[in-house]
């Protein structure tokens, strides 16, 4: 025997788990003290029915912590004082006594702290939970009911097992409700409150600028910045294109859209790749280092393959691309050369000296870049994130007293001395590196991978280099961090929310619909003969009719006539006589005696002859005793003989 | 090829004729009397004194034109007084055998649970073999032959109740019951029917009897009915109330039984209520209930089965 009490206690606690869940992270440091501290002690407290707080006591902290958090309520914070008030409002409930609407409190602050999580971040997590909190609030009612007509009901565990049973019926049903209305109804795409309030914390990763020397550190944000559905690539291949600074003035490097026609790409092999962007605040469309074209999404692209979104990406997106791997860049004739040899008048002397040196012993111009690696190497810099020069001049700083840095001061520093070597030079920002995941086959770019790296014109042509490799630790600082190989485990969980944000996120049934007109349309051009979409919509039609025939007449199969006729015939009782349902232990004629209809038992007596003997139903009995059930629908009970 | 439903409107005129003006308000009695006997069992009447069981016996004997013999059970009737015995002929100077009341076609052996066990014994075992071996020699009872014993209920002192096992013998047990106040009534005033059982022609020849039984032997049970019979079994055995349910014995009994009803009912096959019909005087005296369990009602327990187990349709 179980106290009706004990599941519906085990539940309670599920859905209050479920709902503070998704919202934890989210709340006040106290708060989550509490939170946890309450969800403890309200078990212990139900365990040995004896509770912390008296009702009176209760809702004086109820109004305390309204009170507190009422205050705090400002137009930019309206979200986060109201799920501190929700979670201190469940928390109490936790350690009061609880009675049949005490528990239905419960269910409902747990469903609005649940809702109220989705305002903050749209994680793949909310799917489960919420799938978990419609069964459990659901069953948990049906119990409730039990609860409160009889707070001591024991069942037996057979019992309870088919309440259970029956009890899941109700969430299933609502879960399919959920799915249909998932297709139909339009919803947000973004954590509604999360975008519009973006938080003003600073952001690592990729920037729109350079600017060594600004931090003494770079703190790693393992975030994604962005996934890539392509086939697996050799790490040196892995630089994502996002875009091209040309500018400096002072540390700052800046970027000044180059006009003029597009320019050819030579050499390189060809490769595609789908892009899916997260929301964000930028326009950048990150690409696979050399691009060439990209489509699905609406864009402008300026002559050095920078490509940028026409409109701000405020939601997830995806797009195609294709790219040259090993590709360069042509340069046509009419160009600002000096734009790309312009550098800041604060150099050192010792920087200038460096460059001077190497440009008068040799007028090569690929010479030089190989002189001025040399020099990196023997400078022995190392490749680090913190302890970073921090100056005025951090150029010099980081090639000669600190002689560490991060890409920003390679590439900065490197551009530099080519200008100087008056090679034509320019800064790449993306990122570098990626984690492959062959679950799902595509790459995986976190806000820790972003880059810089350098673009030199050597023979009319632009060639990248990254100064960040001449480091002396590259391989160890700067390369096997960009690719660890993520654990199954990983992999899984980042394909799981790969899918959720193609398939749930992004879904959008206007798209949908785009997609069959264009497919329609497709078709005509494909298929001469097809004049519309009408007539494969025809064709689907017939289709679909022929094949629900086709199960309909199987059914009917592999029903027996009889079977047939029995399910006739008590249908036909069952609304003259306004039944719930045809008890099965009663037999046949047994039954219509009961009813004491004659023509009923008749039927039962012509069907019984047949339902146990070894006689088959003729056509003509068939109709026979579908006569006398259409009798039985026809006569009304009023002429009846008694 | 044996006609299915041969004499059965001779069978029902016997039992409309009896029910009609000797027997009245005992139809149900009457009907599983005759189930009894064309299923080749013997029916048990358990009920109190006066209520008609012995008129019932006789007036069947009667109309169906078979021989009767009768013993009234004592503590002290000996088996032989039941089977018969041999004595010495002085003339032929042999053992000559008399046969006692068992050589008949119906048997009436009056409250049963006054006679002993050693005798009781021996009368259930002559109505499961249907001979009597004596010194040696076997004689045959007749065909058909019936025992319609029956005993008292209530009585406690000097009775020896009769154990499970030798009550599995009898096919069916019912009881009779009072009649309805009208009848009743009529009964006081006009005196018993006792001075009229003698007017009662046979309305049966011993020919009529055994087409009949051959007859019910055929009727039709479907495969659907002998699983429903065997659900029931099963169901018996493993209810919670119940130490020993339904025996294979028992079902072979509830099977031929509901055969007879089926034939009595113009059917030549069975439906599930003739199973239903005959289930509480075929196998209600056969459950035995756990210890703690003894207080209930055979029958309310036999219903409960049957509330649990699904009529076959389709």
């Amino acid at each position: 025997m179980v106290k009706i009490k004990v599941p519906l206690d085990i539940l309670t606690y599920l859905v209050v788990a479920l709902g503070l869940g998704p919202l934890f992270l989210w709340l006040d440091v106290p708060v989550q003290v509490i939170v946890f501290g309450a969800f403890i002690a309200g078990i212990l407290c139900d365990k040995r029915q004896r509770y912390w707080f008296g009702s009176r006591l209760a809702t004086a902290l109820t109004l305390l912590f309204f009170i507190f958090y009422s205050l705090q309520i400002n137009l930019n914070n309206v979200v986060l004082p109201v799920i501190n008030v929700l979670a201190l409002l469940l928390s109490i409930r936790l350690l009061t006594e609880k009675q049949g609407r005490h528990y239905l409190q419960m269910f409902a602050l747990s469903l609005f702290c649940l809702a109220a999580s989705s305002l903050l971040s749209l994680n793949i997590a909310y799917l489960p939970a919420l799938i978990l909190m419609v069964a459990g609030v659901t069953i948990g009612l049906v119990l409730l009911t039990f609860y409160q007509r009889s707070p001591g009901l024991r069942l037996q565990r057979q019992q309870l097992s088919i309440l259970l049973k029956t009890a899941t019926i109700l969430p299933v049903g609502s879960l399919l409700l959920m799915l249909i209305l998932f297709v139909v109804l339009p919803r947000t795409q973004y954590p509604l409150w999360n975008f519009l309030n973006p938080k003003n914390s600073a952001k690592t990763g990729f920037s729109e600028q350079v600017q060594p020397g600004t931090f003494a550190r770079n703190v790693a944000d393992k975030s994604v910045a962005f996934r890539v559905k392509i086939k697996e690539l050799a790490r040196e291949d892995l630089y994502w294109r996002g875009t091209v600074l040309t500018t400096i003035t002072g540390k700052v490097w800046t970027r000044e859209s180059p006009q003029g026609p597009r320019r050819a790409i030579v050499g390189g092999q060809t490769i595609d790749y789908t892009l899916t962007l997260p929301p964000t605040n930028e326009r950048f469309l990150f690409t696979l280092d050399l691009p060439e074209e990209i489509e699905g999404i609406s864009h402008q692209v300026d002559n050095d393959q920078v490509f940028m979104a026409r409109r701000q990406l405020e939601k997830s997106h995806s797009y195609n691309g294709q790219s040259r791997l090993g590709g360069q860049l042509q340069q046509p004739s009419n160009w600002n050369r000096d734009l790309y040899l312009q550098v800041p008048s604060t150099l050192s002397s010792r920087i200038k000296l460096i460059a001077d040196t190497i440009r008068q012993q040799t007028d090569s111009l690929s010479q030089r870049v190989v002189l001025l690696e040399d020099f990196f190497r023997e400078q022995k810099l190392s490749y680090a994130d913190h302890d970073l020069p921090v100056s005025t001049a951090p150029i010099d700083e980081f090639l000669f007293t600190k002689k560490r840095g991060y890409c920003e001061f390679f590439a900065s520093s490197f551009a530099q001395l080519l200008r100087l070597c008056e090679v034509p030079t320019r800064l790449v920002g993306g990122y570098h590196g990626g984690e492959y995941n062959n679950i799902g086959g595509y790459y995986v770019v976190t806000e820790d991978l972003a880059h810089v790296w350098v673009e030199a014109l050597i023979e009319n042509r632009w060639q990248r280099i990254d100064p960040s490799r001449l480091a002396v630790n590259a391989d160890s600082a700067l390369l096997a961090p960009r690719q660890q190989g993520l654990s199954l485990f990983k992999r899984t969980v980042d394909g799981a929310e790969y899918l959720w944000t193609q398939v749930i996120i992004n879904y959008d049934l206007r798209q949908q619909i785009n997609l069959v007109k264009f497919s329609g349309q497709k078709l005509k051009n494909i298929v001469p003969g097809v004049v519309s979409i009408r007539t494969p919509l025809l064709i689907l039609t017939v289709l679909v009719a022929l094949i629900t025939l086709l199960i309909w007449l199987w059914r009917r199969q592999r029903i027996s006539p009889e079977g047939r006729l029995l399910k006739r015939y008590q249908k036909a009782i069952i609304k003259k006589y306004g039944l719930q349902a045809i008890d099965k232990n009663c037999g046949l004629l047994e039954f219509a005696q009961q009813l004491d209809d004659p023509h009923a038992i008749k039927f039962a007596r012509y069907l019984s002859s047949f339902l146990y003997t070894d006689q088959s139903l003729t056509d003509d009995d068939v109709h026979a005793l579908n006569v006398l059930i259409d009798t039985i629908i026809v006569s009304s009970r009023n002429n009846q003989i008694p | 090829m044996v006609n299915q439903l041969a004499k059965q409107r001779e069978i029902l005129s016997v039992i409309d004729t009896l029910s009609g003006h000797y027997l009245q308000g005992k139809v149900r009695a009457l009907r599983l009397a005759m189930i009894a006997l064309l299923a080749d069992g013997h029916l048990l009447l358990e009920d109190i004194p006066g209520l008609g069981k012995t008129t019932l016996a006789l007036a069947l004997s009667r109309a169906l034109g078979l021989s009767f013999g009768r013993i009234q059970c004592t503590s002290d009737l000996l088996p032989s007084d039941i089977t018969g015995l041999s004595i010495f002929d002085r003339e032929q100077n042999n053992f000559r055998f008399i046969k006692g009341p068992i050589f008949n076609h119906i048997l009436l052996v009056d409250e049963i649970n006054r006679a002993m066990p050693k005798t009781q014994s021996a009368m259930l075992e002559a109505m499961e073999e249907r001979k009597v071996t004596i010194e040696g020699t076997s004689y045959s009872l007749p065909h058909p032959f019936i025992v319609i014993a029956t005993q008292n209920p209530l009585e406690q002192i000097g009775t020896y109740p009769l154990p499970e096992s030798q009550l599995d013998r009898f096919l069916i047990t019912t009881d009779i019951g009072y009649p309805p106040s009208q009848l009743e009534k009529d009964i006081i005033r006009d005196g018993g029917i006792r001075n009229k059982m003698i007017q009662i022609q046979p309305l049966l020849t011993l020919n009529d009897i055994e087409l009949a039984k051959q007859a019910v032997a055929t009727i039709q049970l479907n495969d659907k009915l002998v699983e429903y019979i065997l659900a029931i079994a099963q169901a018996s055995r493993g209810h919670k109330f119940i130490a020993a349910g339904i025996s294979t014995r028992g079902a072979i009994s509830m099977a031929a039984a509901a055969r007879a009803a089926a034939y009595l009912d113009g059917r030549n096959y069975v439906i599930p209520e003739d199973v239903k019909l005959i289930a509480g005087p075929v196998a209600a005296h056969r459950l035995i209930l756990r210890p703690e369990h003894r207080s209930l009602n055979h029958r309310e327990v036999l219903l409960s089965i049957f509330n649990d187990v699904p009529v076959p349709l389709v």
